[in-house]
């Protein structure tokens, strides 16, 4: 991995574990500078009460400038969560994960995000098309074309 | 280059892509951001807009940052790149790249003697030994490289050697000439191309093996012999060379030979041998008779012969046999066979008796126990005889002609006076008719009895003679 990735990685977990997570973020493991797990959990009044949820980074050479592939845990007795952005194989349809990332971006930003968008949700259901795209879908995110046509989360 | 910084730097000058103080500060005209060069161009070249407020953004709107930003960040201490291998060094960053050039002792330097391409660090560049560099030989003088002097040493050329016969130390380079007058390098005999197996020092050969030896003392013998045994051999060697010539030659007779043979048929019989001993189609009781003829063609003829060939003229003749579908009754023979008895010797009188006793068959037609020029003499005599016959045949035929046209001619002569004097007489009676038919004739009826009248009248009137003209 180039070094200015891993040195940009470096420093992220560096500010990770000197100044701790927010709150309802919780790393699980970072070994290494390629893939990241951490937990997210929706906090106060939400459709997602109690529940807790694995977020998985995959980073490549060319992080920060392209975007990680973020996608929820879906082996191991872990699920993702019933969103109508959520696909039933962790996939998420979130536009800073695809076009509208920016560098300045970084793991915890993205982490955030995830979990404001569950907490807005109105209604526990799976994307319209989700039997088709788990079908097909290719097994890094990064590669679906998602259309984002839902400005309210 | 990646700086390692002594303090952390202030949060406001690290951009906000690669986490780290700016390097080479650019600002964005249209949102005045400030990012290093190198990320913001990348980030650029992936989406054409500004990492943080997402506005558009292009290569020609990043402007180099505020001096005072580039100052501050080219003004934090860092620590030398060599720290891992030593190097205590800290400096502010924009000098580092000075004191790695040209001051790290750690820094990657190439050989300071330029004879080989080895890379080291700086420290130990002075006390570098290079293997390749190129030192004299001691001996020769020659500049050989470190690595390969040990190797020199052993064949250089001025190194002091030992003559293994003699223990007389001479350079390496003088030792062939040595060893040609080394009185004790062990020799052969001169003489052992022919066969002396005596070996030993030099001296000893002269002093010692010369006399003595058996060949030595043969010595001209051999010479002598080894000069007129390559004459032999160049000899043979012409030899063998003429008797290929000769074979080819041989081969090209007996090739020739063959298709005269082949040409020649039946008439080829080697030399002596006269019989033509594979015709089977003779009679066996003439095969010894035509055989002993050959040898003598007259003491054998009244024996063979006597049962006189002439009594058989008719029917047997020496032409016969070249007409074996011939009629033998023809007249022509006869004068043929006549003449054939003036036939001079070489026609053999047997042929005669064979033919008598072949007129039946279809043989060859000529006699095949006589030599080829003796069938041909004889042959030329038969078509010579054959020619006269038919002269003679010719000539009695005009005579015979002749007469009988003669007598013919006066046959028809007598014949057409007999026809006149019929005429004749025919028209004495058509006269005497026709007088009687116009008058005249009334008296003459009375000599008629109603038959065709006579022609007496007519005789009588006219006067003519009664004979017939010839």
């Amino acid at each position: 991995m180039a070094s200015i990735a891993s040195r940009r990685l470096a420093k992220e977990l560096a500010e990770i574990k000197s100044e701790g997570c927010p709150v309802g973020i919780n790393l699980v493991k970072a070994d290494d500078f390629a893939t990241w797990w951490f937990t997210i959990e929706v906090m106060g009044e939400s459709l997602y009460e109690s529940e807790v949820h694995t977020l998985q980074f995959r980073f490549d050479a060319q992080y920060p400038i392209s975007s990680p592939a973020v996608q929820f845990v879906v082996t191991g007795g872990r699920e993702a969560p019933v969103h109508p952005h959520v696909y039933s194989n962790g996939h998420i349809c979130a536009s800073i994960l695809g076009n509208e990332w920016s560098p300045v971006l970084s793991v915890i930003a993205v982490c955030v995000t995830l979990q404001s968008m569950l907490a807005s949700c109105k209604k526990k259901e799976r994307p319209v098309d989700n039997d088709r795209y788990v079908k097909n879908a290719p097994e890094n995110p990064k590669r679906t074309q998602f259309e984002y046509h839902d400005d309210t989360v | 280059m990646l700086f390692n910084y002594v303090a952390e730097p202030n949060s406001n000058l690290l951009c906000c892509i690669c986490r780290m103080p700016f390097i080479e500060p650019a600002t964005t005209r249209t949102c005045s951001h400030t990012f290093c060069r190198d990320c913001i161009v990348e980030a650029i070249g992936h989406a054409r807009q500004c990492p943080v407020d997402r506005s558009a953004l292009y290569i020609e709107d990043l402007l180099p940052a505020n001096s005072i930003i580039r100052s501050l960040v080219d003004e934090l201490i860092v620590e030398c790149i060599h720290r891992a291998s030593g190097c205590p060094h800290t400096c502010q960053r924009q000098l580092l790249t000075a004191h790695v050039m040209d001051v790290c002792p750690f820094s990657s330097v190439a050989c300071p003697k330029g004879e080989c391409d080895q890379i080291l660090a700086r420290r130990d560049a002075e006390s570098h030994s290079c293997p390749h560099t190129r030192v004299p030989c001691e001996l020769c003088g020659v500049k050989i490289q470190l690595d390969d002097l040990k190797n020199h040493i052993r064949e250089c050329t001025d190194a002091i050697v030992t003559c293994e016969f003699c223990s007389l130390e001479l350079s390496r380079s003088e030792l062939p000439a040595h060893d040609i007058v080394c009185p004790e390098a062990i020799i052969s005999c001169p003489q052992s191309s022919n066969g002396c197996s005596w070996t030993g020092s030099r001296t000893t050969l002269t002093s010692l093996h010369i006399p003595s030896c058996p060949y030595e003392a043969i010595k001209g013998f051999f010479a002598a012999n080894a000069t007129k045994l390559e004459r032999l051999i160049e000899e043979n060697l012409l030899l063998r060379h003429k008797i290929d010539l000769l074979e080819s030659h041989l081969q090209n007779t007996k090739r020739e030979l063959q298709s005269a043979k082949t040409a020649l048929g039946p008439w080829y019989r080697s030399d002596g041998v006269y019989a033509y001993s594979t015709s089977s189609d003779l009679a066996p009781d003439l095969q010894p008779a035509s055989a002993s003829t050959s040898a003598h063609p007259f003491s054998l003829a009244s024996d063979v012969s006597a049962p006189s060939p002439f009594d058989h003229a008719p029917l047997q003749d020496a032409l016969a046999a070249y007409f074996p579908s011939g009629t033998p009754n023809d007249p022509g023979y006869r004068p043929a066979h006549a003449r054939r008895q003036t036939l001079p010797a070489g026609w053999d009188p047997a042929n005669n008796a064979r033919a008598s006793t072949q007129l039946t068959q279809t043989v060859a037609p000529l006699n095949l126990s006589t030599t080829l020029e003796g069938a041909l003499v004889g042959v030329r005599e038969s078509v010579v005889a054959l020619s006269g016959a038919v002269d003679s045949l010719g000539r009695r035929n005009d005579i015979a002609l002749t007469n009988e046209a003669l007598r013919l001619n006066e046959e028809v002569m007598s014949l057409r006076a007999n026809m006149h004097g019929l005429r004749m007489q025919v028209h004495t009676i058509m006269m005497d008719r026709n007088a009687q038919v116009t008058g005249r004739g009334g008296e003459n009826m009375s000599n008629t009895d109603g038959a065709w009248p006579m022609p007496v009248h007519r005789f009588f009137n006219s006067g003519a003679p009664s004979i017939t003209k010839l």
